[in-house]
């Protein structure tokens, strides 16, 4: 029998309401709508069973504990360290990148070497054996530059440095730069320390310290616990600065003043302390008291600030009134300020008896180093950066014959970056230790990629702003993610060859030698139940218990010391004073440029973390234009619109923005976000915007010889 | 139904914002982006094209200098009462009804219709416009507590809904009830990690929750309270310019 | 006509009788041609013998465990398995020639086993383990610790998922009969 047509429609017709009892249709239907959920591009989580560990973050001044999430041992996310002195549970947009920055496409990936003007990569082996021989050669004339503020890492390379022969070992200058060369003019000693856990009223000139300024993170946690939720605050902070700036936004009270002008408003306030009968025994009173009478009176703060003399008046009452006052000087954005405005603010302090009281300012004791031949942490902040890379630049100075750039991108993260590229070309031999190609690393005839944070053991030793002596432990948690090393490894290595004896052989054994000087010193305790500032407050200080403290410190605790020290000779070094403190100039025709610095845009170092970006509001950054912001006085008097395209210029070069209205700029300002402009790092840093810090001409101040740069006049058309 | 009615849960998660403490740093946006599996974004200044399921918004109260000031409000789903998403969803990608009132929403799902974006008046949802691309390596750094979403999804803040997860299983393995966690067991990423303790979680209904009282502040605020969303997302400011922005108040109307 | 007729009716019969045929053809394509395309068979990188370790006395949690977190650890790590087998025995016996495998190509190397696992769940799906501890593990896995071989794994051609990885009507249908909430949240992340 053949088949026909119908027999054939009946077998389809069969087979079709057969297919409909079989599970084709409806598993194919199923596994089809599942396979579309599941394009190969779109990647699958981890999986494995989740821990956490501890460590302490090294791309977040702020330097806060850490609490790794981990899958599989991976690590996965960074969150505060609830047990940690500087973060008690809290971290900044910073510090949370931490884990995924492993990952950065900007991270360098093996040593690499300028040939032409590219890089290659080579082999750790070739890059010690080539600049053994170039460090050799450039014996006596080797300088270096850090930007970690806060590492015993700076022992080893001072100490290897000033073997070699050095020619300056230089900090990137910060408000600890500041607030040394301000603490030794005033024949103090010791680094200034922030008790903010007990200070009732605080008067905050300039500082920033609810974003980017010293311990921030501490700062806000110390902030949130005297002000709960929903119910009276119970302290008061007063902020004076050039804008309602993140900090101002949650302070009580905002008094506007140019960057320029914080030493005179200091000193304003004192005339009304001093009236209301403040006195002191510290050296040098009669003569500030003549000083402040003579040119600090309310008639005169007004005429250079603007500020009424009520004002003043009212903050010196609260100040006097308060049972814990402090005050806080520190540059807006986190550099810059000439030491006379923290002088000042120190004078307020030494007036209001708040010197080493609880919910005042501390002078913290240095650590003893344990590299032999190392520098100390006052001698390294002595020196002045822009100061001398300026002298290069202009053949005042002869340029190093060598230099090491740890942690730091000077190339970009300095003032009047004209003349410092100017300077860092004129030096024959450099070489970055850098995580990330950033634009120093681009310069440099040799990349040596650090280890992050993650990767390599290293240390946080009392960062700048810190009210108590504190030593946390940064403990690798994975191999690291390219072919880098920890820099400390590296510097040792290079001493053996050059021979040159460090008396280490690894950087680990220098953080045990570390921690075990830190067990010897009196006073010291690990924080867990009892903080420092329960100490600084009255409660006694608990021994430091008999058992491992590297163990305790592998487990995300602290070492911590309330204490300072033993002041001989602080005085307000009122002529110093005199020649520093001095308004600033207005001219008509320009404007003061106040930059602002955010955590969430980085550092010079890291660049805009990749996940920040997404942080950054389009009223700061909108495509690849950043924004200024001023007031709708300011504009108007320029002639500019909003949103219209603007050319700053200053220190002889100029940067685009686009004008944003914002009426929390003080009139004659213009407020720029800093952490932008990038021509280094990846898609997430690179061109994204302008850099304004490059528009700030380096100015020596008088009476102190330092370098300054926190308020400029800058051009608008 | 008439439209949708939404019961009452026992359990009610909410949390408290203090704006008068928010500095604006980002750190809850760091923290979401990176718990939540949210790819890092080159564009992501193009606000209507990125993905923040925690937003910070800065507020001022449209005054001159020197009387302007400056807040910032942190917004993250509001998690309503009655959410007006939901009733929208053509396929119930998204809903409320599990115990805490969070408002789910099930990627997969998703058809991607956008209905609840339009429909949502606090733009919390966010529609995936683009593949989520990590840099080369960064994906090992993804969170297994939440699915990463492919592109054509709307997707939105979950109240970290795998920590509530996380803490039940924890307490279980501690033999506590589940149902009764104390008061800090579950919070999300965004309360857990922000330096300025502006952010409070827990369970609004539960006494022994700091919550419950926080709410009843004569300060406290909910956003756009009038459209009856019930949102379990509280805000608490002194000021009162900055409460009435929380609302289309009249200018003779009082907040307090 | 008759015969026209009767050929009408004898194609009608053919006509069923071929729908018949393909009725049957389709049931038996669709049962078991079907299923036999649809997956890829694959083996256990190591044929882990779970009854070898069950006999020992070694019980199902010691390798399994619940955290203190309450989160499954899942599978063990190389690390722990080389507690017992950090070392190549030598045997040439056949399960002595499985474990020298496991050493020389995962401890040794420190990598890990990539286990297929029967039950793995898409990434969009939350699982407690701690909150399903009153139910017996072989509920929902196979019974492995009667088994010498572990059992083939089918992966699913299209989808990419085990054949074994439980549906959602199943979840729902369980936490139906239990009084258990079948929100979404419940179980998706």
């Amino acid at each position: 029998m053949g088949v026909d047509r119908r027999a054939f429609l009946g077998l389809v017709a069969g087979g079709a309401v057969g297919t409909m009892f079989t599970p084709i249709p409806w598993k194919l239907l199923d596994d089809v709508s599942i396979w579309t959920q599941n394009w190969p591009w779109i990647p699958k989580v981890p999986k494995g069973q989740i821990d956490y560990v501890t460590t302490t973050s090294k791309l977040c001044p702020a330097g806060e504990g850490l609490k790794i999430m981990r899958v599989a041992g991976n690590p996965i996310t960074a969150s505060g360290n609830p047990a940690h002195p500087l973060s008690s549970g809290g971290v900044s947009a910073l510090a949370r990148s931490e884990v995924y920055m492993l990952y950065s496409p900007a991270r360098v990936k093996s040593p690499m070497k300028k040939s032409g003007k590219a890089f290659v990569p080579i082999t750790w082996e070739q890059a010690l054996i080539e600049m053994a021989d170039k460090l050799g050669a450039a014996k006596g004339s080797v300088a270096c530059i850090s930007g970690d503020q806060s590492g015993t890492v700076n022992e080893v390379l001072s100490a290897f440095v000033g073997k070699l022969g050095t020619a300056g070992y230089f900090m990137m200058p910060s408000e600890a730069t500041t607030a040394a060369k301000g603490m030794q003019v005033m024949g103090g000693k010791g680094q200034a320390g922030y008790d903010f856990e007990n200070a009732d009223t605080v008067l905050v000139l300039g500082a920033d310290i609810f974003e980017t300024w010293g311990t921030s993170t501490r700062n806000r946690k110390a902030f949130s616990a005297k002000r709960p939720v929903g119910v009276k605050p119970a302290s008061n902070y007063i902020y004076v600065g050039p804008t309602r700036n993140n900090t101002a936004a949650v302070c009580d009270q905002w008094i506007p003043a140019s960057a320029a002008d914080l030493g005179v408003v200091a000193l304003g306030i004192a005339w009304h302390l001093i009236k209301a009968g403040a006195t002191s025994a510290a050296p040098g009173f009669d003569t500030l008291r003549a000083v402040v009478n003579g040119g600090f009176g309310p008639d005169d703060v007004k005429r250079a600030t603007g500020i009424e003399p009520a004002v003043l008046a009212g903050v010196a009452k609260a100040l006097a009134s308060s049972k814990a006052a402090m005050v806080v000087t520190g540059s807006p954005f986190g550099q810059g300020l000439g030491a006379g405005a923290f002088m000042a603010g120190m004078a307020l302090n030494i007036l209001l008896g708040r010197i080493n009281k609880p919910g005042g300012v501390y002078a913290l004791p240095e650590l003893a180093t344990v590299v032999p031949g190392a520098m100390t942490r006052e001698a390294m902040l002595k020196a002045d950066l822009p100061g001398f890379l300026k002298a290069v630049a202009d053949g005042k100075k002869p340029a190093p014959k060598a230099l090491l750039v740890y942690d730091a991108n000077p190339a970009y993260g300095l003032p009047e970056a004209a003349t410092m590229a100017k300077a860092l070309e004129k030096i024959p031999y450099k070489v970055s230790f850098s995580s990330f190609m950033d634009e120093t690393a681009a310069m440099c005839d040799l990349v040596l990629p650090n280890s992050l944070t993650l990767e390599r053991y290293d240390d946080v030793v009392t960062p700048y702003g810190s009210g108590f002596c504190i030593y946390s432990l940064v403990t690798p948690y994975q191999k690291p993610v390219h072919d880098t090393r920890p820099t400390g490894d590296v510097i040792l290595a290079l001493a053996r060859k050059l021979s040159i004896e460090l008396k280490f052989d690894n950087f680990l054994q220098v953080l045990k030698e570390k921690v075990a000087s830190l067990a010897k010193t009196s006073g010291g305790f690990v924080a867990k139940d009892v903080m420092p500032w329960q100490v600084a407050a009255g409660k006694p200080a608990p021994a430091l218990a008999g058992g491992d403290l590297w163990k305790a410190l592998s487990a995300g605790y602290a070492w911590t010391m309330v204490g300072s020290v033993t002041q001989t000779g602080l005085g307000f070094a009122p002529e110093v004073l005199a020649k520093a403190v001095k308004p600033g100039k207005t001219s008509g025709k320009t404007v003061t440029l106040a930059p602002y610095a955010q955590l969430r845009t980085g550092t010079p170092t890291t660049g805009i973390p990749c996940q920040d970006l997404t942080m950054v509001p389009d009223t700061e950054l909108l495509g690849e234009t950043t924004m200024v912001r001023m007031g709708s006085a300011t504009a108007k008097a320029l002639g500019v619109k909003p949103g219209a395209m603007v050319k700053l210029t200053g220190a002889g070069t100029h940067c685009k923005a686009q004008v944003h209205i914002f009426e929390s700029v003080m009139t004659g300002v213009v407020s720029a976000p800093l952490g932008f402009g990038h021509t280094a790092f990846d898609i997430f840093s690179k061109g994204k915007g302008a850099n304004y810090l490059a528009l700030l001409p380096v100015t020596e101040e008088p009476g102190t010889g330092m370098s300054m740069w926190a308020a400029a006049e800058v051009k608008i058309a | 139904m008439s439209g949708h009615s939404f019961k009452e849960f026992p359990i009610t998660w909410g949390m408290v914002i203090d704006i008068d403490k928010c500095t604006g740093c980002g750190a809850c946006m760091a923290s979401c982006q990176t718990e939540n599996n949210v790819n890092p974004q080159p564009e992501a200044t193009n606000k209507l094209r990125s993905t923040s399921w925690m937003l910070v918004y800065e507020l001022t109260n449209d005054k001159a200098f020197p009387d302007h000031d400056v807040a910032f409000l942190p917004r993250p789903c509001q998690q309503c009462g009655n959410p007006p998403c939901v009733s929208v969803c053509p396929v119930v990608a998204t809903d409320k009804n599990e115990d805490g009132g969070i408002v789910s929403q099930i990627y997969p799902r998703c058809i991607g219709c956008r209905y609840c974006v339009a429909a949502c008046p606090y733009h919390v949802r966010y529609f995936g416009w683009y593949d989520p691309i990590w840099p080369e390596g960064m994906t090992k750094t993804l969170s297994p507590l939440t699915s990463v979403r492919p592109r054509g999804v709307v997707e939105k803040c979950t109240f970290c809904h795998h920590r509530w997860n996380l803490a039940k299983d924890a307490a279980r393995a501690a033999g506590k009830d589940p149902e009764d966690l104390e008061d800090g067991a579950y919070v999300t990423a965004c309360v857990q990690n922000c330096p300025s303790g502006a952010l409070s979680f827990g369970d609004l209904k539960n006494p022994k929750h700091k919550v419950h009282e926080l709410i009843k502040s004569p300060y406290a605020f909910r956003l756009l309270e009038r459209l009856g969303t019930k949102p379990q997302v509280y805000y608490i400011s002194r000021r009162e310019w900055v409460r009435k922005l929380g609302d289309n108040y009249l200018k003779s109307e009082k907040t307090e | 006509m008759e015969e026209n007729r009767s050929n009408s009716a004898g194609g009608v019969g053919g006509m069923v009788l071929c729908a018949l045929i393909g009725f049957v053809g389709a049931l038996v394509v669709g049962w078991v041609i079907f299923p036999k395309l649809l997956y890829s068979e694959k083996t256990q990188p190591i044929r882990f013998s779970h009854t070898v370790h069950a006999q020992l006395g070694i019980e199902c949690e010691q390798c399994h465990h619940l955290g203190p977190d309450g989160r499954l650890a899942g599978l063990p790590t190389t690390e722990s398995c080389a507690e017992c087998h950090g070392d190549e025995t030598g045997d040439k016996s056949p399960n002595g020639k499985e474990i020298d495998k496991f050493v020389k190509d995962y401890v040794k190397t420190g990598a890990q086993v990539p286990w297929l696992v029967y039950q793995y769940q898409p990434d969009n799906v939350f699982f407690s383990h701690a909150a399903h501890k009153g139910f017996e593990c072989t509920k929902c896995h196979p019974d492995v610790a009667k088994m010498d071989n572990p059992p083939a794994y089918y992966e699913n051609r299209i989808s990419g998922y085990s054949k074994d990885t439980m549906k959602m009507w199943q979840c729902e249908r369980c936490h139906a009969s239990m009084g258990t909430s079948n929100a979404c949240y419940v179980c998706h992340k």
